[in-house]
Formats: C-alpha cells, sequence, structure tokens
C-alpha cells in the first residue's frame, strides 16, 4: 500500500463539531486519501472495512441474497469511480452506504419488472444453512414480498440492522418523518400477516 | 451485525417474534471466506477499470464539451467572417482595376466621334427628333 505522509494532529474534529475522530477513523481517512491518488490497495482496505455494513443496508432493500451480493460489488465501483468526488472530512460510511442502498434500489426496481409474474416463493434464495429453510421462512418471504420495497428497507434497517429514523431518511433519500411512519405500517403489517406465529410456536 | 442504536426492534408496536424472525431471515453470512471472496471480487473488477486509450475522452464533462463547442463555433464564425470580408476587398479590387482599365483604354477616341459635334447637328432637319421618337406618324 502506498504510505502517504499525512500530519494529522491526534484527534481532529468531524466538520461543523469539535467532536474527536478516532484513531481507526483517522486511519479511514488515510486510506480513502491514498485511494483517491489512486491506490486501488488502499480502496481494498476500505472494501474489506465496509463491505459487511454495505452488505446489510443491500440486503434490507432487495429480496435475495445475489441480489445484494450484486448491489454490493456495484455500489464498490460506482464509488471507486465517483471518489474524487468525496470529501475526505465527510464521513466514507454513511457516503457509502447511500451509494450501494441506490445500488441496491436500481436493482430492486429492475427485478420487479422482471419478476412480475413470477411466485414470491422464488424470490427468495437462502444462501445459508438450507436446512432452516421451512415453511416459516417462506411464510415470512411472502409476508416480505407483500410489503412495499420502501417499507420493507426501513423495518429491516431499523429492526435488524438498528438504524435510527434519521440514518434510514437518508440512506433511502426520505424524510424521517416517511421512515417513521413506514416502520409503524410494515411492523403491523407483518403482525398481521404473521399473526398466527404465536399460537403455532 | 450488531447495532443496537435505536428501540433494538422491540419497540411498542414491534413483535418480537416477528423481530426475531427478520434477523434470522437478514442475518449476514458468517463465514470468513465468504467475505474474502467477496473482497476478490470486488477488487477484481475495479482492477478490470483500468484506463484504456480512449478513456481520457470520458473526464470531458458535458459541461467542458459545451464550452469547447462555443469556443470552436465562435472561432469558425470569425474565419468565415475574416475570409468574406477579405474576398469582397478583392473583388471590389479587381472590378475597380477593370473599370480603370476599360475607361483608360476608351479615352484615346477622339470626343466628336462619340458625340454630335454642333455643325453635324445642324445638317440634321429641324424635326429629326420628332421622327426618331414616332416614327410611324411619318
Amino acid at each position: 500500500m502506498t504510505s502517504v505522509a499525512l500530519s494529522f494532529p491526534a484527534a481532529f474534529p468531524v466538520m461543523g463539531t469539535d467532536r474527536p475522530v478516532s484513531a481507526e477513523a483517522l486511519e479511514e481517512r488515510e486510506l480513502v486519501l491514498s485511494a483517491q491518488a489512486g491506490d486501488h490497495t488502499a480502496f481494498a482496505g476500505l472494501v474489506h472495512r465496509h463491505q459487511r455494513r454495505a452488505y446489510a443496508v443491500a440486503r434490507s432493500i432487495v429480496l435475495s441474497h445475489d441480489d445484494a451480493e450484486d448491489a454490493v460489488q456495484e455500489g464498490f465501483l460506482h464509488a471507486f469511480r465517483a471518489l474524487e468526488r468525496f470529501r475526505p472530512e465527510q464521513a466514507f460510511g454513511a457516503w457509502l452506504h447511500r451509494i450501494v442502498a441506490n445500488a441496491a434500489l436500481d436493482i430492486a426496481r429492475r427485478r420487479k419488472v422482471r419478476d412480475a409474474d413470477e411466485l414470491p416463493e422464488t424470490l427468495s434464495s437462502p444462501h445459508r444453512d438450507p436446512a432452516e429453510a421451512g415453511e416459516l421462512r417462506a411464510r415470512l418471504a411472502r409476508a416480505l414480498h407483500t410489503l412495499g420495497e420502501r417499507q420493507r428497507a426501513v423495518i429491516v434497517l431499523h429492526d435488524v440492522e438498528g438504524y435510527k429514523h434519521a440514518e434510514i431518511g437518508s440512506l433511502l433519500g426520505i424524510p424521517e418523518g416517511t421512515a417513521r411512519s413506514d416502520l409503524h405500517h410494515a411492523r403491523a403489517h407483518l403482525r398481521r400477516q404473521l399473526s398466527n406465529l404465536r399460537s403455532e410456536k | 451485525m450488531n447495532v443496537t442504536r435505536n428501540d433494538n426492534g422491540h419497540g411498542p408496536d414491534a413483535d418480537p417474534i416477528v423481530t426475531d424472525l427478520l434477523r434470522s431471515h437478514y442475518a449476514a453470512p458468517q463465514d470468513e471466506t465468504y467475505w474474502n471472496g467477496l473482497e476478490e471480487r470486488v477488487r477484481f473488477r475495479i482492477n478490470e477499470l483500468r484506463p484504456a486509450w480512449w478513456s481520457g475522452f470520458g473526464e470531458f464533462r458535458t459541461a467542458d464539451i459545451r464550452k469547447l463547442g462555443l469556443i470552436a463555433a465562435t472561432m469558425g464564425l470569425l474565419v468565415a467572417g475574416a475570409t468574406y470580408v477579405r474576398k469582397a476587398e478583392v473583388d471590389a479590387t479587381t472590378r475597380e482595376m477593370a473599370q480603370r482599365a476599360a475607361v483608360e483604354s476608351a479615352l484615346p477616341l477622339p470626343l466628336e466621334d462619340a458625340t454630335l459635334s454642333s455643325r453635324a447637328r445642324a445638317r440634321l432637319p429641324e424635326d429629326a427628333p420628332e421622327r426618331y421618337l414616332h416614327p410611324l406618324d411619318y
């Protein structure tokens, strides 16, 4: 990896705040600057750091693991191409996840058109532990399929990934209030669709 | 992925069973080799983006192209205008020289051959101009 001679203070403030930044953030900033200077290995370092979170964001939007992986790859490629427009004082993760979310939304829209006539069961393709793919999972997949694309993304980002409403709004390009209301409706919808789970369990 | 910055999926309107199901359904792969493989695939695709000889053109933005086009069009108009003016000047000079040459070559003729002298006019009948103007009346 190309080393970039930088003389950062022990902790520099994040843009617009006096909050000090961790050593990890400094390291990431170095990686970003090196990648912007054309160092592919530095960019690979950023991929290594962010791919799991990027996958989680993509997976919340698309219906299958394969599509999520495609979205992650597309997102990283878009980010690499747009890297020179990234300002290093921004949070790289937030910038990247927005790009990945957009890539996932694109894939979800294309998939929606292509698979309009297919049965919902074909949309969920579990990539791991096939033994778990039982009736319960199929029903959840069907229930998720009947949710709107945005509501599904909101409930997964909130209840699975732990994002706050404002962060979800920023990721999906919607107001915080919309994210809050989508979450409420998505929870109610899934509760209705899977209402007999309690009695069966 | 273990991020719990919100109500952790256990708000008043959340169903813990549904939340647990969702977490199980959306759990990211745990296998480290999967992530190494994904990283490798991303790296491979980025390495495929090596610049080709024509990639420099891709760096032109629409605004740049528009600006260049405007400059080229202005230059073209200036050149065309200058050429037109120059050609008009040459044509005018040539015409003037031709007229001057014609006038200068005509000067040696005696003046009385071209105009009626007062003696010749005296020999014409008095009604000559009328005859010329209305020949059928005579």
